[in-house]
């Protein structure tokens, strides 16, 4: 037993030396994990980018230092060293040639000033004595003559007078040789001084000019050095242990107060740290854009060479974004506003950038280990709907200039009806897009076709807007269940039908002149909005995509749809049937309306004529029906008492009503006694922020949420469900009533290319919950809600169908055949505004005078073959329109053309891709968005527009009277205008009415005059490729006169326009047209 | 290979082969401890570990770091279980033999503080900072993105400390299994000191001496408390459904849980009458067998199996040690109730939310 | 620790650091200077992407190529008609007195006039090849005389003069548009006589017209080299001074379509070339 007690001082219980060895190991693996741990909270990534980047930047630095240098003439003092040409070097080695020749002679000249200055002194000392003395005498003579009454100062009589005289003039004129000799003296002196000046002068100028190149030379010096990251100090502020104090590689950040992110219900304003790596996107004179993936008809920049990497780039499309210039400055809106993705990071994966296809996510995987990062709903929005992030603040635009996916996006959802059944800020209180229910039975020729029509509308017509809704995955495993459903419902639409007055068709129309009226040259203008097989559409290389975005439905089976009676009330007052439709009435006479109905009536669609929709047997299905839909409230044995006591109508008709509710077919049609009734379907206001895990995947979730699928989004779902509409109820066991209801459009399925898909997607991804401050947004003013409530109503009632309007719509163009065809375009809208007065486009607007047909008084265009058509707009829509008009900034409204065009110049220097070629098959927002750039430094530069001087608006010209009258008139004769401006329609013979110009005599109640004014100079630019020949084209940069006895071709032009707008004008042209014609 | 295991990960499976494995352990304490046995085992279970691993579903809930400590707990567990019994074991068959225990050989009566004490500690600390550092820089915690409170993860759970008592959540009513029961956790290692009498064992390791308080410690912490923790880590998944070790957290994964009260059993199946209105009258039979459980089985005890036990221990000793034993033996009580006979409560009093 | 030692290690790290930080900012010429001024680093640095690098001027084509006329030999050839001889169509110039006033003789439709000996004129036929020749001095003439475009069919080469000339009182307008180059167009007015001179940068086949007198049409062949001609009331072409060598002869017509031949032209002799058009 060892003994107890205590042990002898100094024994441990544990070995020391193991307890030093164990102390020293642990020390050490701490401090080895202490500097581990400092190191890795040094290395960052943004560092690495930004050393890349500060070495090209000293670079570009040093090359422009390096170009002000030699161009300062390459020498560090005047007259040393060799240097390369450059325009300010040439100028100052001749100021040096000059100057080394004089440079001897400035110490002879300044000899010669000593001398000149002295011999002046003298001279000035003698001539001031003389004239002293001089001036004395000269009043003592004076007092003597005068006092011996001598009245010719120079002859004097008396001999007293005349010595006292010869001793003045003596003096007088010793006076004048020495004030000569003094001027003389005086002005050789000046002369040196001047020679020994200019001298001076030319050095002190070329001082001047080297020391300004000096000091650039000096500013990108030291700018050079402050990037140079080789510099001891600067690698002292970055070390690892001192870059706490001020790191020249930092992080930087953009902090936007205005825009949120809605973190535990407390909105967080962003903190954009992207521009720590991105560091150049506001360089866009340095450094090449970046990739921009809108085919926005300009650049796509492939990376240049292998150091050059997509963190370099500037921001693409300069002109919109990032530089202060822009409208979106990067101080004040930052990153994530648009982009999205995790902000108040600096590190590339966890900002959760989106890769655009599979192969960049490898790329990525690869060299950036990126990952999808968990937690963050809000990834950066794909590159193809990054149109999407404009709407959250562009809420009051109809169209926004720049967003062309967005714009294509509500074209298509305001087409397609979606807020039919999905509840939608944009489109809230907008009109139901489908035909009126209410009086089937007399629309449709026989029931039958109602039945095939419901069944499969694509079947009848393809290019229809109406969706799918039967014939679905999710039903295929209830054979007859289609059929039955659809009898239920057209049986309860039938009930529903009350008969409508119809007038009825006389029978005598002329198929042939029918086809004719409908479809040659475009016809009266129905080619506008509708498309037939007869006239296919002429494709040229500006043609817009005839599709989903037609205004009118396709015609070429319209024959066996409607009945002859029907058609033809339709035709001639389209109001009648249907209050809101969008179709105008064309003030066809009954003659024509006939003709045309009997041509439409042999327009039949015989394959779906032929095909036969097998009704149900028995009332079985329709029972089933009932009882599913009852035994949700009730018990069963209830239910199918109720049903056994209806009769086989009655079931057909009840099943009918509960399958309009659960379809919801008056979301998008007026059904009598739904008129008010609320969209089935979900809301869609702030879906764009909607979390994931609130969809629903289906039986996929579990698979889409693996990482390395990564569709657990919101973009893969609804891509998905546009795909296919019912793709969710794959895998479950669900009663019918419960299945998934979402019909299928046919424009968005799969297989049709993705263009209108990713733009309905952009425009659904667009609606976000309101995270953006109200200063920020984008507040229009009076004119600007003006222009787009007139926008608006021009894409509702269609007029960029026959109008072109800067480059957009236009489509009656593509009906118009050949070179002859060109004359029978309907006129270009761009600039209305400027061309005619507000009242008479009201009154034309609101009751078209010029036209043929019921109504219609004179022709201004007697060619035209198409009708403005009358749209039955209301007061307030009328103000809209000629507002939206006169109120846009655009080129043709500004009042100071040459300001204008000196920005629009200088804008196209600047930035890439608005060139006039480029915009002509750009995409027509881009047109759009030029104009509004170009007016935004026009007005900061105090430009100023037609509309906004006060009433009258415009000014009439006076009255013109006399020699001026008689002048114009002589002019006008001359000119001999009226060879193509024949009054009253004739056409002389050799000419066809193709070849024929507008009617003058309108001019004075219709046009603006000072649009007249400038149209007279430059009409080709008004309108491309217009027969107008410019009178006073600039010929070598001289505009000639017209007319010797004027001669003035400014003049000319306003006396032309005067005399137009006079009131003698209307009786002289008749009188000039005969003349002309010879009669 | 893996169904066999998601088989056996069934609770009642799992809790009873655990609890019984415990118990075999400390009677046949001679037999494990030896440390070719031990090694045997503890070779085993690294095999199995590794083996385990291969699977993508277990790797990926192993290895996230939250679950880091779950698995050196299971293996520190088990080697200090192994220790003492091991030192119990030698030293019981010394005591048989009369000697002193090894303890009292090893260490002198007395150790001076300084370098034993403070320098050993102080080279604790390094190591313990040490490792802590490497640990943090190599399995980093990164501040994630804010949490959205409207999105709860699912399954959602505990640090893993108090997995134990989120289980406990699942059977008891939350105030009792909240409140009451770690009170008395805490109650009873307090009073510990006041109630165990036995002067033996102090100090040095022993079975022997002690072994009732060793085989109560060894049932409350090793088979409760840790044996919980495995369950709640591994076996609980998605909406606290049970899973397999091995099986995938398919988050539509729906189990047939039904809650049965006791005065349902009581009046519907064994009586066959609608259970009466009055709340007090319908627990009754619950209330009955809770009091009965912790007043009665005390004095039955007291007079049959721990007859001497009272006498050494003195009746207030006795009855505060038994109340909370039996406490303690109530939870593995409920648990097999609920597994086996969807049991949730004894005692049912919504109206005054009281249940037990 | 000592009071002196402490002492002695502030100052020792306190020199270190000043040191350190003399070195880092301050003296010699560092290498953004050095290279600005000597031009040293700017020739090896890799020049900064995007920067607007020196403009590599690209060395000019050879200069235009001469004909040497010994070499040279003439190619002449008719276009024949077969067929009928489709009847001329008179104008009908009543609707605008000015025009009948300024020519006596009837004015007859010209988009296809076919001679009395069945030969056909206003066909242009040139050498197939775009070689850059001299320009010649002396301007092609065009004149709109009676409302009608004289001559109707004419070729030029590129960068020579045009006169477009007006005799008539009455108002035409000039309106050419290019067919190859569809951007090219102009449009000026010439109410009195006059003349106006252009010439075009670019081989093309330009039509002419009149929007005050419809029917008024001619066509402006421009070539880059002067080998080409057009047929008269003869219904002949000759084509002088041609190099020697075989060449693709092309024959144009304005509605009848382009017809091509190879011909080889001997030093100072004539090749003969023939087509025939028909409806």
């Amino acid at each position: 037993m060892a003994d107890e007690g205590i042990r002898d001082a100094g024994a441990t219980f544990f070995n020391l030396k193991a307890m030093n060895r164990w102390f020293f190991a642990s020390v050490a693996v701490l401090t080895v994990a202490y500097f581990w741990s400092v190191v890795q909270d040094h290395d960052r990534e943004f560092k690495s980018y930004q050393g890349r980047f500060f070495e090209m930047e000293r670079q570009l630095s040093v090359q422009q230092g390096n170009a002000a240098f030699n161009a300062a003439g390459g020498a560090t003092t005047i007259g040393d060293g060799a240097g390369n040409p450059g325009e300010l070097r040439e100028e100052i080695v001749r100021l040096q040639g000059m100057l080394a020749a004089d440079h001897d002679k400035r110490p002879e000249l300044a000899l010669k000033l000593h001398d000149t200055q002295f011999h002046f002194d003298v001279k000035n000392a003698e001539m001031k004595m003389a004239k002293a003395v001089f001036e004395a005498e000269r009043f003592i003579y004076e007092e003597l003559a005068h006092h011996l009454n001598e009245h010719a100062l120079e002859a004097p009589h008396s001999e007293e007078a005349k010595v006292a005289y010869e001793k003045y003039k003596d003096l007088k004129r010793k006076y004048e040789e020495l004030d000569e000799a003094n001027k003389q003296a005086e002005a050789a002196r000046d002369a040196a001084r001047d020679e020994l000046a200019r001298l001076d002068a030319l050095a002190g100028d070329v001082a001047v000019k080297l020391e300004v190149a000096e000091r650039e030379v000096g500013r990108l010096e030291k700018r050079a050095d402050s990037l140079d990251s080789e510099r001891l100090f600067t690698k002292f502020r970055n070390s690892i242990f001192f870059s706490f104090m001020s790191p020249t590689l930092a992080p930087k950040k953009i902090v936007v107060p205005e825009i949120f992110d809605d973190l535990n219900f407390l909105s967080v304003p962003k903190v954009d740290m992207c521009i720590s790596c991105h560091l150049a996107t506001d360089r866009f004179k340095d450094y090449p854009a970046g990739n921009s993936h809108v085919t926005f008809g300009d650049e796509k920049n492939a990376l240049q060479n292998e150091d050059d990497s997509a963190a370099f780039r500037s921001h693409s499309k300069p002109e919109l974004f990032c530089t202060s210039l822009s409208p979106h400055g990067q101080e004040r809106f930052g990153c994530s506003g648009c982009h999205g993705g995790g902000n108040q990071r600096a590190n590339f994966k966890q900002t959760w950038h989106t890769p655009t296809d599979a192969h960049e996510r490898e790329v990525w995987e690869d060299e950036l280990h990126w990952h999808p990062v968990h937690e963050w709903e809000y990834p950066m929005l794909g590159s193809k709907f990054l149109d999407a992030s404009c709407y959250k603040c562009h809420q009051q635009e109809v169209h926004i200039q720049g967003a062309p996916t967005w714009n294509r996006g509500r074209d298509l959802v305001a087409k397609l009806g979606c807020f039919g059944c999905h509840k939608m800020a944009p489109f809230d209180g907008a009109r139901r897009v489908g035909p009126p229910l209410g009086h089937v039975a007399t629309k449709f020729s026989d029931l039958d076709f109602m039945l095939k029509w419901v069944d499969e509308p694509a079947s009848f017509r393809p290019s229809t807007r109406m969706p799918a809704f039967f014939h679905r995955e999710n039903r295929a495993m209830e054979p007859g269940r289609d059929a039955a459903e659809i009898t239920a419902l057209v049986a309860y639409l039938y009930n529903l039908s009350s008969p409508q007055a119809l007038k009825s068709y006389p029978g005598n129309g002329d198929a042939a002149k029918g086809k004719q009226l409908f479809g040659e040259s475009g016809g009266v203008g129905c080619m506008g909005c509708h498309g037939i097989d007869d006239f296919p559409e002429e494709v040229n290389d500006r043609v817009a995509k005839l599709d989903a975005l037609r205004h009118g439905p396709e015609l070429s089976g319209i024959g066996s749809k409607v009945t002859p009676d029907w058609l033809f009330t339709w035709l001639l007052d389209p109001k009648s049937l249907w209050p809101q439709t969008n179709m105008p009435n064309l003030r066809l006479t009954e003659q024509e309306a006939a003709d045309l109905v009997a041509y439409l009536m042999t327009k039949r669609n015989v394959a779906f004529e032929q095909q036969v929709f097998e009704k149900p047997a028995d009332d079985a299905p329709f029972e089933q029906i009932l009882l599913e839909k009852l035994t949700e409230r009730m018990t069963e044995a209830r239910a199918t008492l109720d049903i056994s006591a209806m009769s086989g109508l009655e079931k057909r008709r009840k099943a009918g009503e509960y399958l309009l509710n659960h379809y919801g077919c008056f979301g998008c049609h007026d059904i009598p006694g739904y008129e008010d009734s609320k969209p089935i379907g979900a809301e869609l206001n702030g879906w764009g922020s909607k979390h994931p895990d609130r969809l629903d995947f289906g039986m996929v979730e579990f698979e889409w949420k693996n990482p390395e699928v990564g569709k657990f989004n919101r973009e893969s779902w609804i891509d998905q469900k546009l795909k296919n509409t019912r793709f969710y109820d794959r895998g479950k066991d669900k009663k019918p009533f419960e299945k998934l209801k979402m019909p299928q459009f046919s424009q968005l399925m799969e297989g049709v290319p993705d263009g209108d898909r990713d733009a309905v997607m952009t425009f659904v991804l667009s609606l976000v919950k309101d995270n953006t401050a109200e200063s920020i947004k984008r507040h229009l003013t009076p004119d600007e809600a003006a222009v787009e409530r007139g926008a608006k109503l021009v894409r509702e009632k269609n007029c960029v169908g026959c109008h072109l309007l800067y480059g957009e719509g236009g489509e009656i163009r593509h009906f118009q055949f050949g070179e002859a065809g060109k004359a029978f375009y309907p006129p270009i809208l761009d600039g209305q505004g400027a061309r005619t007065q507000p009242e008479w486009l009201t009154h034309f607007l609101a009751d078209p005078v010029f036209g043929k047909g019921a109504g219609a008084k004179a022709h201004l265009r007697p060619w035209m073959k198409a009708r403005m058509p009358t749209f039955g707009f209301d007061q307030s829509q009328l103000n809209d329109i000629v507002a939206y008009f006169a109120h846009e900034k655009v080129w043709h409204t500004s009042t100071d053309r040459t300001l204008w065009d000196s920005i629009a110049t200088k804008f196209r220097k600047d930035f890439l891709g608005y060139e006039e070629a480029q915009l002509r098959k750009a995409d027509h927002t881009k047109v759009k968005l030029f104009h509004d750039l170009v007016a935004r430094t026009y007005e900061k530069q105090g430009g100023g527009f037609v509309f906004k001087s006060d009433y009258p608006y415009m000014e009439k010209p006076a009255e013109l009277a006399g020699g001026d009258l008689d002048k114009a008139r002589n002019l006008f004769e001359k000119l001999q205008c009226v060879l193509c401006h024949m009054p009253g329609g004739v056409v002389p013979t050799g000419k066809s009415a193709a070849d024929m110009a507008p009617d003058l005599s309108y001019a004075r109640e219709r046009l603006s005059p000072s649009w007249v004014r400038h149209w007279l100079e430059v009409p080709e630019v008004y309108q491309p490729g217009t027969r107008m020949p410019p009178f006073w084209k600039v010929e070598g940069g001289v505009r000639p006169s017209v007319d010797p006895d004027i001669n003035d071709p400014e003049r000319e032009m306003s006396l032309l326009r005067d005399y137009l707008f006079s009131s003698q004008f209307a009786a002289d042209y008749e009188r000039v047209a005969k003349k002309a014609r010879g009669e | 290979m893996k169904d066999f295991f998601n088989a056996l990960a069934n609770p009642s499976y799992f809790f009873a082969i655990f609890t019984i494995s415990v118990f075999a352990m400390l009677k046949w304490r001679e037999f494990f401890t030896a440390p070719k046995v031990a090694l045997s085992i503890f070779v085993a279970a690294v095999i199995f570990f590794v083996w385990a691993v291969r699977d993508p579903g277990f790797a990926a809930n192993i290895s996230k770091p939250d679950n880091i400590p779950i698995i050196f707990m299971l293996f520190l567990v088990g080697y200090f279980s192994w220790l003492s019994l091991y030192r119990a074991v030698r030293n019981d068959r010394r005591i048989d033999r009369g000697e002193l225990p090894e303890e009292a050989v090893e260490s002198p009566k007395k150790v001076l503080t300084w370098p034993d004490l403070v320098y050993s500690e102080f080279v604790c600390m390094l190591i313990g900072t040490a490792v802590l550092l490497i640990w943090a820089l190599v399995l980093k915690a990164p501040l994630e993105e804010p949490a959205n409170p409207n999105k709860t993860p699912n399954p959602s759970k505990a640090p893993w400390y108090f997995l134990g008592l989120q289980e406990m959540l699942v059977y008891f009513d939350p105030w009792l299994a909240g409140v009451i029961l770690p009170g008395l956790i805490v109650n009873g290692l307090m009073a510990i000191p006041y109630v165990d009498t036995n002067p033996k064992g102090n100090g040095y390791y022993t079975f022997k001496e002690r072994p009732f308080a060793i085989t109560s410690f060894f049932f409350g912490f090793v088979v409760l408390w840790v044996s919980m923790i495995v369950l709640m880590t591994f076996l609980r998944g998605p909406n606290q459904a049970f899973f397999g070790p091995f099986e995938p957290w398919n988050l539509h994964k729906v189990e047939p849980t039904v809650n049965i009260q006791f005065s349902q059993i009581f009046w519907e199946q064994w009586l066959g009458t609608s259970r009466p209105v009055g709340w007090f009258v319908r627990e009754l039979p619950g209330i009955a067998l809770v009091v009965g459980y912790l007043a009665v089985t005390p004095i039955l005890l007291a007079k049959t199996v721990c007859k001497k036990l009272v006498v050494q221990m003195g009746n207030a000793r006795y009855l505060t040690m038994m109340i909370m034993f039996l406490i303690m033996v109530a939870m593995p009580i409920k648990m097999v109730l609920r597994w086996v006979f969807n049991l949730q409560f004894i005692v049912n009093i919504q109206e005054l939310f009281l249940n037990i | 620790m000592k009071r002196s030692n402490e002492k002695t290690l502030w100052m020792l790290a306190l020199g270190i650091a000043g040191i350190a930080l003399g070195a880092a900012c301050g003296g010699g010429e560092s290498r953004s200077r050095k290279s600005i001024r000597g031009n040293v680093e700017n020739s090896a640095a890799a020049p900064a992407p995007g920067a607007s690098g020196g403009a590599a001027t690209t060395q000019a084509a050879g200069g235009p190529k001469k004909v040497d006329p010994a070499t040279a030999g003439t190619i002449t050839g008719i276009v024949k008609w077969d067929g009928a001889r489709p009847t001329p169509e008179a104008l009908d110039l009543s609707g605008n007195p000015d025009c009948s006033k300024a020519i006596k003789e009837t004015v007859y439709k010209e988009d296809l006039v076919v001679n009395a000996d069945n030969t056909v004129a206003f066909a242009f036929v040139s050498i197939d090849t775009n070689d850059v020749y001299e320009t010649p001095t002396e301007p092609v003439v065009i004149d709109q005389i009676g409302c009608h475009y004289v001559p109707h069919v004419l070729a030029a080469m590129v960068g020579q003069k045009i006169k477009i000339k007006s005799s008539d009182a009455t108002l035409h307008n000039v309106h050419y548009l290019g067919t190859v180059n569809t951007d090219l167009e102009d449009n000026f007015a010439m109410p009195a006589p006059g003349v106006r001179e252009r010439s075009f940068t670019a081989a093309d086949w330009v039509k002419f017209k009149c929007d005050v007198h419809p029917w008024m049409g001619a066509w402006l062949a421009v070539r880059s080299h002067p080998f080409f001609a057009v047929t008269g009331t003869d219904g002949k072409f000759t084509i002088a001074s041609v190099p020697a060598g075989t060449h693709k002869l092309v024959m144009k017509h304005e509605s009848l379509g382009e017809q091509s031949v190879t011909v080889t032209v001997e030093a100072g002799k004539t090749a003969t070339a023939e087509f025939t058009l028909k409806k």
